[in-house]
């Protein structure tokens, strides 16, 4: 009983490790093209993809990566009520994926000269951005990016695809809902 | 006496840490739905515009020999014979690729608080290699499986001796990660193949 006790604080401090990677921050931007109105568009198709990940070679062509990035793009224009259409699609579809690394300044008062606890750190932050052009000017209407870290999610199959799942719902959720 | 076994835990727990984040990461992904146990033979697939994105490792032959005769050996351990192009079954190549990096050595957890110059911490840059292995399905032309190691360029590009030895060791645990069917039908076949 000594000895489960004894294992209770490192248990604990693997599984708040594994839901703190989880659930990273994600940090969305979206912009909307002056005087359009998005969500009159109804039908999209993919338009060409650049299948690059500049910073990161695990990703570069990686056909399993952009496989489900795609298929959670397309879920979550589904779900907003845009269809797929291959023949005079209102809407083209382009993302692209990239990674860097940053540092981070942590800490209780990091801006001033004096600090507790401060601390750097240097992560990998992941990039998604996702476009729609008006099929039929060739200008860009929407445009919605995210940025997360990615603390060991690529190394691992199924956190990443959890973890493109969460970031493309995120940045969709910013689309208009087609109305 | 009863506190070794906390200690002996937490100190593997630390190295194995250590051992992922900052020795050599590895990892993989793999086409789900595929039924490795197919796959018999193998072949060098048609060779990539540019498999060694750096000159300094297109300049080390002992590199690209020590990677090609890795790969094989870690092929014909798991049951995969090599085929000509024509027949194998699977087509692999490799790309090694350097990316500039940076590390920061932080003084958390030594020093609570700090002021002014002590609050830096140290920035260095350094070369990460990452040597990717690509695994093809000859008859759909589509990529069943991808495995990765990271390290250091610089010690990749030692003496000869530690760059096999580094190079055997990140192929082997690369090769690890291969979906278990592959693994699974490598014990029965593997004897057959041996001399």
């Amino acid at each position: 009983m000594t000895r489960i006790r004894g294992l209770i604080p490192i248990v604990g401090a693997a599984v708040v490790a594994a839901v703190t990677v989880a659930c990273a921050p994600v940090t969305v931007t979206s912009f909307t093209a002056r005087e359009v109105q998005v969500s009159r568009y109804r039908t999209y198709d993919w338009g060409t993809v650049d299948t690059a990940v500049p910073g990161d070679p695990r990703l570069d062509n990686n056909l399993f990566f952009h496989d489900y990035l795609r298929g959670a793009i397309d879920r979550q224009l589904r779900s907003r009520g845009y269809e797929q259409t291959a023949l005079t699609p209102d809407v083209r579809v382009h993302y692209h994926a990239g990674a860097a690394q940053r540092i981070y300044i942590s800490g209780s008062e990091p801006t001033r000269e004096r600090c507790g606890d401060c601390a750097v750190q240097v992560y990998d932050e992941g990039t998604v951005l996702i476009d729609l052009v008006d099929a039929r000017t060739g200008a860009l209407v929407w445009r919605g990016s995210a940025q997360t870290d990615l603390a060991g999610s690529v190394d691992d199959q199924a956190r990443m695809e959890k973890t493109l799942e969460r970031v493309v719902e995120r940045i969709l959720a910013k689309l208009p809902r087609r109305s | 006496m009863r506190r070794l076994p906390r200690v002996l835990l937490i100190g593997g727990l630390a190295a194995v840490t250590a051992g992922c984040l900052t020795l050599m990461p590895v990892g993989s992904h793999f086409q789900r739905g595929t039924d490795f146990t197919r796959y018999q033979t193998y072949a060098w697939g048609p060779a990539d515009a540019l498999p060694l994105s750096d000159q300094r490792l297109r300049d080390n032959p002992y590199f690209v020999d020590d990677v090609h005769g890795a790969i094989d050996r870690e092929f014909q351990d798991r049951g995969l014979r090599r085929a000509t192009s024509e027949r194998a079954d699977l087509f692999v190549h490799y790309h090694a690729a350097v990316t500039g990096r940076l590390e920061v050595e932080s003084r958390t957890g030594r020093y609570r608080d700090c002021v002014g110059e002590e609050c830096r911490g140290t920035v260095s840059d350094y070369d990460a290699g990452t040597l990717v292995i690509d695994v093809v399905d000859t008859r759909t032309q589509q990529l069943v499986w991808r495995g990765w190691a990271e390290h250091r360029l610089e010690d990749m590009l030692d003496e000869p001796p530690a760059v096999h030895r580094r190079v055997q060791d990140a192929v082997h645990r690369i090769m690890r990660t291969l979906p278990v069917t592959v693994q699974a039908r490598a014990r029965v076949v593997a004897p057959e193949v041996t001399p």
